[in-house]
């Protein structure tokens, strides 16, 4: 044993230290980081650089622009939960006109969703600037067919598109809506936390993925218009430019898609943007067991490899995209989020094959170091710079130097989700709509 | 100015025209002959003319019409009279209860007239007819009379009787007098109008509500929206925590970001400007419009507006003209009280134990059955069967004996000085004339008697309870 830590030692040490033996193994580990992963964490950090520094050094502009807004809650068997979420939005502290468009979806077998919408918009019939509106879904359409039928209601300028079980921050409205006023702003990607943190070890280190991959890199993204998608749990769009895009597409992955639809104007319209508000903040539930975590990021991550390769193959192009969100799409999107995973774990086997164990512990101390500076960097500046709740993320400080190997797990996984995709065709039975929609889908 | 004209002879039916508005009434009619004019409704009552079997109102004002309506019920000769209007009349005017209906021809008011003056015939009328028995009669007269109340904004009480305050006189409480003549079961209740609240003070129905602070008692309060932080317990109205611009505890400074987490809406959502109180449910004063005087809402008295008609009892009262009640008959007959009876049988049982030459009969009369006699024969014919009942009652004791009334139906004869053969020869009498009172159709006065003789008996009960409540068994 003592002999395999010296050895270890030993070869960190002639990596380190450029040693030549170290350097010829290093030189296969170096352009994962060099040419993928440092480039892409720079410029995330130039953004954030930015934008706290205008945050600090500018004065806040009064605009006294209050539109109507409409919200549309996405309900389906969550039950009591959604009255959190319509409560949070009657008391949003904005003096305009919220429409809050209650969906529930199947509301023949989720009665209880139902009543609970309908006591709830009883509760808050009175209230000033509030109006509460069910659309009861009695044939269960999925996600998308209610996006759309709430969609139909709305007379805001601004949308919401939101989950039943998602409730808000009182200023959410107020901290989205003005940049609406520029008129070249046509969607808003919300923030997210996560609301059942305490409930096991899996959700705070979600948690701290919530805190460093939305909340703080897309503020750095957001700086250069390649926001990398509006979550489906919480986007915010012109009502306008919705309707002319064509509203929601059946299938999976729903809010990718939105997100890919409306970014291919970009190409064609150069003013256009998406913006990242870490003030507007929702809080959900994430999954609490390792189980129901990978399930999750089975279909997400399977998703995102149909929705890139199959569904939007033909449109993956600098004409429409245009060229930052071509770059930044190829990038982070199928980069980092497909290639890297094989990549990663076919360098982990032939490292396990071809190094000795010394060598090989070596290398992974290595990677694992560099991914614990990186989140403790990303972590640092959360919540110094962008965190409004800099204490209650300061909690899971403790679990940062395990962090990496939930980001490793992660990854790995993504392979799984990848191949399960391209094999199996898991996007046609998803969770998200039933059988008869997806199968209508063409791609 | 007012016409008058009477149409008709001597010898048909006698119509009284008011008023110049005929409202399309055809003047002429097949049973009448002759017409005249008179200047004005005094200028009739100067004339001397005989009384007319019905008067017909042709009045467009409604004030006027109401005036003389009122005075033809409270006229000593005319009270009783039919009185019609020919010109429409709204249901809910002071008018409409004074008179006998709308006709649109004349023909129809005379039919009606002589139909209600068929009725008055059968009553027992005479001048010195009290007041109540003065209602009974005019509701007994009409083939549906009922005392409607007509609902007045200006009157303290809301609604009035005009019907009762013409045959009353102006200042008569209709409310109370209602209540007599209703307790006395003289009238019964058609239907509930309105239920109206008076002042505890003054009874006056014009009630002001006003919800106040219930601390201070001020009126002065708001609905305000509050805040209750979490962090803190701070509860405080929301504009103080708004001095930031966003939601800041005023107290711990806590920024309040979530409802639900950081801070929630306290169920106190109303606050006194006078006193600061916080308050959930103001509480509601009733002020009196007319005395001023204040009080809660349940101190209120709740008064039910009825509008009632005359009841077989009240329609008895009216055709005989007194004020008994069916059986009362018998209370005339050396009547005491029940707790005086017992005493004076207790002490003749204890004299008769002392001293066995007293001797004495007790009676238990009862009545079986009354309803099922009313039932057949009607009521009127039932009380001219207990007054004859009890004339020959009174005939048959003496001014020594003592009778009582236990229940409605059930009476008891104390008789001293008299012996078993005595006694026994009181009720054979008493079985002949129940005998008598057999109708055509199998039915009668159904009397059962018990009787007691002290003589008779070897050891008699020594108190009159026991005694007579042996002898109540015995009847069943």
């Amino acid at each position: 044993m003592i002999s395999l830590v010296s050895d270890v030692i030993e070869t960190l040490a002639e990596i380190l230290f450029m040693a030549d033996s170290g350097m010829e193994f290093a030189m296969r580990f170096v352009p994962f980081i060099l040419f993928i992963e440092v480039p892409f964490y720079s410029l995330v950090l130039l953004g954030l650089a930015k934008y706290i520094t205008r945050q600090h050094f500018s004065t806040p502009r009064q605009v006294n622009f209050r539109p109507t807004v409409s919200c549309i809650v996405l309900c389906y068997s969550e039950g009591e939960g959604i009255l959190a979420s319509i409560r949070s939005l009657v008391e949003q502290q904005y003096s305009g006109h919220v429409q809050i468009i209650v969906v529930i979806d199947g509301a023949v077998q989720n009665d209880t969703t139902y009543q609970v919408a309908l006591s709830a918009q009883k509760r808050f019939k009175h209230w000033p600037q509030r109006d509460i509106i069910l659309v009861p879904k009695w044939q269960r359409g999925g996600r998308v067919s209610s996006i759309n039928a709430g969609f139909n209601k709305c007379r805001g300028l601004v949308t919401m598109v939101l989950d039943g079980d998602t409730s808000f921050d009182n200023d959410m409205i107020a901290n989205s809506v003005p940049h609406f006023s520029n008129e070249n702003i046509v969607a808003v990607s919300g923030s997210l936390r996560v609301r059942n943190v305490d409930a096991s070890w899996v959700t705070r280190l979600q948690a701290i993925e919530y805190l460093i991959s939305i909340h703080t890199s897309k503020v750095g993204l957001s700086e250069f218009n390649v926001v990398n998608n509006i979550s489906g749990a919480f986007g915010i769009f012109r009502t306008e430019f919705i309707r002319a895009v064509g509203g929601w597409d059946a299938g999976t992955a729903e809010d990718l898609d939105l997100t890919m639809r409306i970014k291919q104007y970009f190409g064609r319209h150069k003013n256009l943007r998406i913006i990242f508000e870490p003030k507007a903040i929702g809080h959900t539930d994430v999954p609490e067991t390792m189980r129901d975590f990978l399930l999750q990021r089975l279909r997400w991550d399977g998703d995102l490899y149909w929705l890139y390769f199959r569904k939007h193959s033909s449109g993956f192009v600098p004409r429409l995209l245009g060229w930052a969100n071509f770059i930044g799409i190829l990038w982070y999107g199928v980069l980092f989020q497909i290639v890297m995973p094989f990549m990663i774990l076919i360098y982990l086997v032939y490292s396990f094959f071809v190094y000795q164990l010394p060598q090989v512990v070596a290398i992974l101390l290595l990677v694992y170091g560099f991914y614990l500076l990186v989140t403790t960097v990303f972590y640092t500046v959360g919540v110094a710079g962008i965190s409004e709740r800099p204490r209650a993320d300061l909690k899971q400080t403790w679990l940062v130097p395990i962090f990496p190997a939930f980001m490793l797990v992660i990854r790995l996984w993504a392979t799984v989700a990848v191949l399960s995709e391209l094999f199996l065709h898991n996007s046609r039975y998803s969770t998200m709509a039933p059988f008869w929609v997806l199968k209508r889908n063409k791609y | 100015m007012i016409e008058v004209i009477i149409i008709g002879d001597v010898t048909g039916p006698s119509i009284l025209f008011i008023g110049n508005d005929t409202g399309g009434l055809a003047l002429t009619s097949a049973l009448t002959n002759s017409v005249h004019r008179y200047p004005s409704f005094s200028a009739f009552k100067n004339s001397g003319l005989a009384s007319p079997d019905g008067i017909v109102l042709a009045l467009a004002d409604e004030t006027e019409a109401v005036d003389i309506a009122m005075a033809i019920r409270q006229d000593e000769a005319l009270w009783l009279l039919p009185v019609y209007s020919c010109v429409s009349v709204d249901t809910q005017s002071l008018l409409y209860p004074l008179i006998d209906g709308v006709v649109s021809t004349l023909d129809a008011a005379i039919q009606s007239a002589a139909a209600i003056n068929e009725r008055t015939g059968q009553l027992s009328i005479d001048p010195t007819l009290d007041i109540d028995n003065r209602v009974l009669a005019f509701l007994a007269s009409r083939p549906e009379g009922v005392l409607r109340p007509i609902p007045f904004w200006q009157s303290p009480r809301l609604y009035r009787y005009p019907l009762l305050e013409a045959l009353g006189g102006r200042d008569i409480d209709c409310w109370a007098w209602l209540g007599r003549l209703q307790n006395r079961g003289w009238l019964t209740r058609v239907k509930l109008i309105d239920r109206v609240r008076d002042c505890k003070q003054c009874g006056a129905a014009h009630q002001v509500f006003v919800d106040t602070c219930p601390n201070c008692h001020d009126l002065d309060i708001q609905q305000v929206p509050f805040i209750h932080c979490f962090t803190c317990g701070n509860v405080a109205p929301q504009r103080d925590f708004m001095a930031t611009g966003r939601l800041t505890c005023a107290r711990c400074q806590t920024k309040l970001r979530h409802i639900g987490s950081d801070y929630d809406r306290p169920l106190e959502d109303h606050e006194c400007q006078v006193c600061h109180f916080a308050f959930s449910e103001p509480e509601v004063i009733a002020r009196c419009a007319h005395c001023d005087h204040r009080q809660t809402p349940s101190d209120l008295v709740v008064r039910d507006v009825l509008s009632m008609t005359v009841s077989d009892q009240g329609r008895l009262v009216a055709e005989y003209g007194r004020s008994q009640d069916l059986l009362d008959v018998f209370d005339q007959v050396n009547f005491a009280r029940p707790s005086v009876f017992r005493f004076s049988l207790d002490w003749m049982l204890a004299l008769e134990h002392r001293h066995a030459a007293l001797e004495f009969s007790v009676v238990l009369l009862r009545i079986r059955d009354i309803q099922k006699l009313i039932d057949s024969i009607g009521p009127a014919r039932v009380s001219m069967l207990l007054h004859g009942f009890a004339d020959r009652l009174r005939d048959l004791i003496r001014t020594t004996d003592v009778c009582t009334r236990t229940s409605e139906n059930q009476f008891w004869l104390l008789l001293p000085f008299t012996d078993g053969k005595a006694g026994s020869g009181l009720l054979e009498r008493l079985k002949t004339f129940q005998q008598q009172t057999q109708q055509s159709s199998g039915v009668s006065l159904e009397l059962d008697i018990e009787f007691f003789a002290s003589d008779l008996v070897e050891d008699p009960p020594h108190e009159a309870e026991v005694l007579m409540a042996e002898m109540t068994g015995r009847l069943e």
